[in-house]
């Protein structure tokens, strides 16, 4: 509504109107039409609003913190499967060597096999034997009297390294063997040690 | 429409805070981008993350069975920081224990076998020359467990890098064939020859971001580069058979006093190399104890002249040209002159009456260059060069030889062409006699000497495989009744009782060739024998060779160990035994 001057009403020094007196005001309370209270904000969407927006502040917070947890996790993990690649590498070297031709032939002398030069064949369909039939002579090999003559310097360190270790390893053993059963600590106790796995071979 | 004047203010009061604070995000833009840009870039590429290599791995050199002659592994050089090189001090027990420096360094050395007073002189030497020096390298090559082992002693100046290496657990057991690394490389042998083709690997690199303690920000590894490994090279070789070889080969070297020698298994139905055998062998972890010469496969490398092993070929060519068979008759003399020449026999005798087969069988040399002549020498010698002599062998191993046989007949004068067929004159490779002899057992059919099968990768795929078309050589009839006449060498000639391989028919000739020194024929001799079995139905070839024996000059001494490689051989692959008597041509007439 537009507020003309009226030039009969008193003007204040500043140029600001007057209003003329009125009777007291009573405070009447104004229901708010179906309109208005559609239109008034829900406390109920705003609680919602927020509240969500909060749970995702906070969900984004925790998963962070389970993620460094497992960083951390896989730092130690990463830095065990390391040192079991490098223990599998090892063992794997050792069992390389140890199945070696040379290691093979003479061990299995050493144990007393021998070998038999001459052929024979049973058929199966048949039965009947063919060939030269005689049986291997005592003390006949594959290795011969010059001993192995295929050299192998990983064979004569991984020996002299097992003898070494084998001296070490058997005045610790009634000690370490305190998670085995009394029989086995005692039944070991006069047999070559054994306890690293693998039989320490006599180095030839 | 005007909003009441405290409105009005608001909005004015909302904008003019809003504006603000634009502001203020404006000019921290402009001082983030522009202002302090080349700064903190600066700083951002230093702080780019930690980059660590991913070892490629170079491929395996396997057996045919799988079992591997080389292997790649980890090893590690120990590094030192010699500006904080200090003694270390424990608490033990509330008691301050100080362990010196050098104290430290002795229990490093009795670990890696080094020398504690060498380790000290190399840490003051370096701090002498940088007083801020932060790397010195001690020992190099230490395998794990003098890596665990130093890592226990907890030193923490002490640090490691990762060098991956080789290793051949088999040791020697074809040490000559399979080469070894150096510090740029691969030196010689497989590791030299399929090292671009099939083992080569290549590093890769990974950048990611790191905590100050230490820990990998997950999700912040990007792989700059892929590592490549290298792939498996399958070989024909039989470990096991190549050891067994390898150990008689030497045995009988040093009881006969030989320079060098050599032995080969081939399989005759597909040239597959069953073992290839050395005299002196190498042992690829201890290369320096071997020298130079033998750091090679001479089985490959050295020609020899063979002797009488080459009548077998010459005889192949009388067969084939229709000029002679098993009952041809040759009045045989002792000697005989020719071309202003003698060409004479091993033994001195008058003119004998000998069929081919008694030829070959007392391995006259009068007999064979006589029936020679019956053919002329451009269709001889392009008979030899069909059985694979004057060129190299289809492995074309590092290093081989493709020894002489004249550039064509012609090339050949009035002596020679009479001096080949008993191998003088003409010089071959062990292995491509084996080659020879395959094809003999293959009925005539020469193939390709293959040493490698192929070049495995890890997605399955498989590369360098060898060629396999076989090749005509000699009639198969031909090959039939050549083999029934060096049965008779076996079982009836001069170096019969010297062969012994009992329930197998077998076919094989010896060879002593004169060895030329200087241009001139001395009493040195080279000593083969060579053969196939079972002579009905071949199966393998073996050929065994001594160079310059100072025990014996006689090629009988050769057919002991070529009998027990040839025994080995066919019980290692279970041949079954021969059930028909030897067809015994007669021998004279």
């Amino acid at each position: 509504m537009s507020a003309a001057p009226n030039l009969r009403r008193p003007i204040a020094p500043l140029g600001r109107p007057v209003a003329p007196e009125r009777p007291a005001l009573v405070p009447v309370e104004v229901a708010p039409s179906r309109a208005q209270r559609r239109g008034r904000p829900r406390p109920f969407y705003a609680t919602v609003t927020l509240g969500g927006v909060f749970a995702v502040v906070i969900a984004q917070l925790l998963l962070s913190l389970v993620v460094s947890n497992g960083a951390y996790e896989l730092s130690t993990l990463a830095s065990d499967r390391a040192a079991l690649n490098r223990e599998e590498q090892q063992l794997r070297e050792r069992i390389d060597v140890y199945g070696s031709p040379q290691n093979l032939a003479t061990e299995a002398e050493g144990l007393g096999m021998v070998a038999n030069g001459s052929s024979a064949v049973i058929w199966l369909s048949n039965g009947a034997v063919e060939g030269n039939v005689s049986a291997a002579e005592p003390g006949s090999g594959v290795v011969g009297s010059h001993g192995n003559l295929v050299a192998n310097s990983l064979l004569a360190q991984q020996a002299a390294a097992a003898a070494a270790g084998a001296a070490t390893v058997t005045p610790s053993e009634t000690s370490s063997s305190s998670e085995d059963t009394p029989e086995t600590a005692t039944a070991a106790g006069d047999a070559a040690p054994t306890m690293s796995g693998l039989p320490t071979p006599a180095t030839h | 429409m005007r909003y009441p004047a405290r409105t009005r203010g608001r909005l004015v009061l909302a904008l003019v805070v809003v504006l603000a604070l634009v502001g203020v995000f404006v000019v921290r833009l402009v001082d983030l981008q522009v202002v302090r840009a080349a700064d903190l870039s600066e700083q951002a590429a230093g702080r780019r993350g930690v980059e660590s290599t991913v070892y490629g791995q170079r491929g395996e050199i396997a057996d045919t069975n799988g079992i591997a002659l080389a292997d790649s592994v980890m090893r590690y050089d120990l590094k030192v920081d010699p500006a904080n090189a200090e003694d270390k001090t424990t608490r033990v027990d509330g008691e301050k224990i100080v362990t010196t420096r050098d104290e430290l360094l002795a229990q490093i050395a009795a670990i890696t076998g080094g020398d504690a007073a060498e380790y000290a002189r190399t840490i003051d030497e370096r701090l002498a020359d940088d007083p801020d020096a932060n790397f010195a390298n001690l020992a190099k090559n230490l395998d794990v467990d003098a890596y665990n082992a130093i890592n226990d002693l907890g030193i923490g100046w002490v640090g490691w890098d990762t060098v991956p290496s080789r290793t051949y657990p088999l040791g020697a057991v074809a040490g000559n064939l399979v080469g070894f690394m150096g510090t740029d490389g691969a030196q010689t042998g497989l590791e030299l020859m399929y090292d671009e083709t099939c083992l080569g690997a290549s590093n890769g690199t990974e950048t990611y971001e790191r905590s100050p303690d230490g820990v990998r920000l997950p999700g912040s590894a990007v792989t700059t580069d892929p590592a490549e490994d290298g792939g498996t090279l399958k070989l024909t070789i039989d470990s096991d058979l190549q050891w067994f070889v390898q150990q008689r080969l030497s045995e009988y070297a040093l009881s006969l006093g030989a320079q060098w020698g050599a032995a080969a298994v081939v399989r005759v139905a597909d040239g597959h190399i069953m073992a290839m055998a050395d005299y002196p062998s190498v042992d690829p972890n201890d290369v320096g104890s071997v020298g130079t010469d033998a750091l090679g496969s001479r089985a490959f490398s050295t020609p020899v002249e063979p002797g009488s092993v080459m009548k077998m070929p010459a005889a192949a060519t009388l067969l084939d040209e229709n000029v002679a068979d098993p009952y041809t008759r040759v009045e045989t003399p002792g000697s005989w002159t020719v071309n202003g020449g003698t060409i004479n026999d091993w033994w001195p005798h008058d003119t004998i009456p000998l069929t081919l087969t008694g030829i070959l069988m007392n391995s006259s040399n009068t007999g064979t260059s006589i029936l020679s002549d019956k053919v002329d020498v451009q269709t001889r010698w392009q008979h030899f060069v069909d059985f694979g002599f004057g060129q190299k062998t289809a492995v074309d191993f590092s290093g081989e030889s493709a020894g002489l046989i004249g550039s064509s007949g012609a090339s050949w004068d009035g002596l020679t062409k009479y001096l080949v067929t008993f191998g003088q004159g003409m010089s071959a490779t062990v292995a491509q006699i084996a080659g020879a002899y395959q094809a003999l057992g293959n009925d005539g059919v020469k193939m390709p000497l293959t040493l490698v099968e192929g070049c495995e990768w890890a997605d399955g795929t498989v590369t360098e495989t060898p060629d396999a078309t076989g090749t005509r050589v000699m009639e198969s009839q031909s090959s039939v009744e050549l083999r029934g006449m060096l049965e008779s060498v076996v079982n009836e000639g001069y170096a019969s009782s010297y062969f012994d391989i009992p329930g197998y028919n077998v076919s094989a000739k010896t060879g002593t060739g004169e060895v030329a020194i200087d241009g001139a024929y001395t009493a040195e001799r080279t000593l083969s024998v060579a053969g196939v079995a079972p002579s009905e139905n071949p199966e393998y070839a073996v050929v065994v060779t001594y160079y310059r024996p100072a025990n014996s000059k006689a090629s009988s001494s050769v057919a002991e160990p070529f009998s027990k490689i040839m025994s080995q051989v066919l019980q290692t692959y279970r041949v079954p035994t021969s059930t028909v008597d030897p067809v015994g041509y007669p021998t004279t007439w």
